[in-house]
Order: structure tokens, then sequence, then C-alpha cells
């Protein structure tokens, strides 16, 4: 007899192995092996022998149905407590579980109906309010950092700078002045934070080739600090300052 | 404060954001403890359902967020589109529910239980937001753990996962009385 079922019905072989349990009123507790396999035989022999993947899973079972027929018929093993096992037990707690779960899956398609039913409202924070940045308090940035340190590093890498000077091939002719806004350094000392994360205020400036470019550099860290990017502090008196980038707070909103 | 003021403020808060909000959050706006904050909270949505409000308020784990009564959806959608919601397959309901009650789980032990592959269930469940990943198994191979996000709360109008549907009284009877055949197990081949 063959069983005019599309195999779609079926999610796997635990769930034909239900259908025909429930189909033939059996006891789960007591499948009567042969009478189950055949059925589930003859099943698979109607199936469609498209997908493999999905055939190999409904054999395998078929296998593991074969092997509990054939344990049936030999003389029961012995387990440690000298009871004898039961070759289906373990297909039978298996079933149990998929049966308890697959309620469990009705009890939840009931359930959806009323959340779908609800309406939820879009979060609407006007945009100057999301975007609304805590004013930065100077004093805390600058913590214990008074004017005269920073006046006293910006003298000393001047200083250095003019040590640099080769007295020499600094009487040859002029080098073309180069250009440097204040909008360019800002970014490049805001490339330099990103990628330095924590930095010396010193070698930042050391880094510099010129007096003008000191300057500049020098404003756009005060700049950065105005706007909250970045963060100096200092550990002892005299130590050298260091600068600290700021991460972006940006706060997660959920669309 | 007095409570109408603390209400008021809540009330405010829960509409502005729109999206659900933690209650240590709310806690720390009112300036008072969660415990009291939590019980605030409680009183309004027992008000809104006494006075009959078109909103309440819903708990989603530790977190509240505001959304309208069911009964007013047919009014709700002369007036507001919307967008059309994903149908649950049989197969992913089932997928589901293992996670939701056997969280956190992974694919092998969706797998184990429902005696076939389940990638296809379990991508399409984080596709729709309603699971995610919530760590790793510390295990040869670092399998993903799988649970359920705040989405599946909402969905399934669930207050957190211990209130979860139950089996109930009848089907554990049911299985009970199964489990006890069991125990004499009658072997007719």
């Amino acid at each position: 007899m063959g069983i005019p079922v599309k195999l779609q019905v079926f999610e796997g072989p635990l769930d034909l192995l239900l259908h025909l349990i429930d189909k033939n009123k059996i006891d789960i507790y007591d499948i009567p092996i042969v009478e189950i396999t055949n059925q589930y035989m003859e099943y698979i022999h109607a199936m469609d022998r498209e997908d493999l993947n999905v055939m190999s899973e409904f054999l395998l079972m078929a296998a593991t149905l074969l092997d509990i027929k054939c344990r049936m018929l030999l003389p029961r093993e012995v387990n440690e407590e000298g009871e004898e096992e039961d070759p289906r037990r373990e297909l039978v707690e298996q079933l149990l579980q998929y049966k308890m779960y697959k309620y469990m899956s009705y009890e939840l398609r009931d359930r959806q109906i009323d959340g779908q039913r609800m309406m939820y409202k879009a979060s609407t924070i006007p945009k100057e309010v999301q975007e609304y940045v805590e004013p930065v308090d100077l004093d805390m940035l600058l913590t214990d950092l008074s004017l005269g340190k920073l006046n006293r590093i910006f003298r000393d890498v001047m200083k250095r700078q003019t040590d640099k000077i080769d007295p020499i091939r600094s009487k040859y002719g002029k080098i073309e002045k180069e250009e440097v806004t204040l909008p360019e350094k800002l970014l490049y000392v805001e490339e330099y934070a990103k990628v330095h994360r924590n930095f010396s205020f010193r070698d930042l400036l050391e880094r510099q080739s010129s007096k003008f470019q000191v300057i500049v550099t020098f404003l756009a860290i005060l700049e950065l600090m105005k706007v909250g990017k970045i963060q100096i502090y200092q550990e002892h008196t005299f130590d050298d300052i260091l600068i600290t980038a700021i991460e972006d707070s940006e706060e997660k909103h959920g669309n | 404060m007095e409570i109408k003021r603390l209400e008021s403020i809540i009330e405010a808060i829960l509409f502005t954001m729109g999206d659900s909000v933690e209650i240590e959050k709310i806690a720390s706006v009112i300036e008072h403890d969660v415990a009291t904050t939590r019980k605030l909270i409680h009183n309004m949505m027992d008000k809104y359902e006494e006075e009959d409000r078109g909103v309440r308020i819903i708990e989603l784990e530790n977190s509240y967020q505001m959304c309208t009564k069911t009964e007013l959806y047919e009014y709700l959608i002369r007036v507001a589109k919307q967008p059309k919601k994903y149908v649950l397959t049989d197969v992913m309901l089932e997928t589901l529910a293992i996670i939701a009650y056997k969280q956190p789980v992974t694919r092998l032990e969706i797998e184990k239980i429902r005696g076939v592959k389940s990638d296809h269930a379990v991508n399409k469940l984080i596709e729709y937001d309603l699971v995610c990943e919530v760590g790793r198994l510390d295990a040869p191979g670092r399998p993903i753990l799988f649970g359920t996000t705040e989405e599946f709360l909402r969905r399934f109008s669930v207050h957190s996962l211990d209130d979860l549907p139950g089996i109930d009284e009848e089907r554990i009877e049911m299985f009970k009385e199964e489990a006890e055949d069991e125990a004499q197990l009658k072997l007719d081949i």
C-alpha cells in the first residue's frame, strides 16, 4: 500500500515516525517496530528522490529502525544493573523530546497572533536632541595643567627648533615658505590622535618642521580640546604632557 | 517628588524613546532605585489597564516599552501602515521552540532533537531578529550558542523568558502516564 502523502508534510524522519505512530494509534512506549519499520520503508520508497540531503536523513532513520528490529529479535542485552535493555529506548526518548518541542511550537504559534497586533512607535527624538553633546568642561580637560606649563613646553620646543637650524646652510637662499592652514592641521592632529590614541605633546610638536608649523599644531591641539576630541593630562609636575583621543561616544539608536 | 510627577516623567520617557528602555536608565533619570522604579511602572501599567487607555506599557525582561492595545489593531491599520510581518513556517516554529526553551543551545543540539539539518531555519530566524548568537560553547570548534532576542519577546507577547508558556497540566499528566507505562514495557513484536 503506497502512502499518498507529499514529502513536504514531514519535517524529518522523526516527524514521519510520529505521524505513523499517531495514525496507527500506537503507544509511543511500545512501538511495534516491525509494523512501523515496514510502513516507514513504504513511505521512503514512495518518496521523491530529488533531494539527497533530506533523503539521507530519512535513510539514516530507516537504518536505525532496522537495527532496532534486528536487536528485538536477538536475546536482550543486559546492562550493569542486570536489567534487560529495550533496544527501542533511545528512539522513544528522542521521539518524546521531539514531540514535546513540537507541542511547544504550537503554543508559540498561538501566542504570536497577539504580538503581531501591537503597534510600536519608532523613536522620534529630534535631531538636535540626539546630537546634543554635553559642553566640554575645560577645567576638567586641563585638570592640573596651567597655562604656564604649556607655555614652558612650547618655548622648550621652539628653542630646540632653533637649535636644529644648521648655521651654515641657513645662510643659503630662502626656501619657499610652506603654507599650512589651521583646518589642515586639525585634520592632521586628529588623524595622528586616531592612530596613536595616547601620545606625547612634546613628540607631536617636535615632528613639526618649522616654527610656523609648531604654532599651528599648537592651535590645533587647543581647538581639539575645546570640541572635546582630545584630552590632555600630566602624571607629575614637569612631566611631559600626554594627549589622549576621546572616543566618539556615539549612542546606539535603534531604528 | 510626588508620585504623579514621577509617573509623568516615566510616561514621557517611554513615549519619547519609542524603543524599549532599560529600567536602570529610567531609575537613574528619576533618581530612585530600581525596585521603586519597577513598582512605579507596574502601578502605571495597572492604571492604564483600569482606565482602558489606548496605549499600554509592556515589560521585556529588564526593559519597558510603550505600545498599543491589541484590540485596537483593526482601527489602527486604517491610519497606520504596518509593514507586512513575516510568516513563520512550522519548521521555523519548531526550531524557535527548541531555542527558546533550551537556550543557550548549539546548532548541533537543535539538529539532534529535530533529526534534520536546521541551518536554514536558524538562519531565517536570525534574519527575522528572533534569534541571535549569545556566545560560544567552550568545546572543540567553539560552536555558536543561540538564544532568543527582545524582538522574540515582543512578537510572542512574553514578558520574560520565565514567562514562556509551560506545558499545561493535562499534557504533563499525559506525559507522566506514558512514563509510568514505560516502567512496564510490553514487548510484542
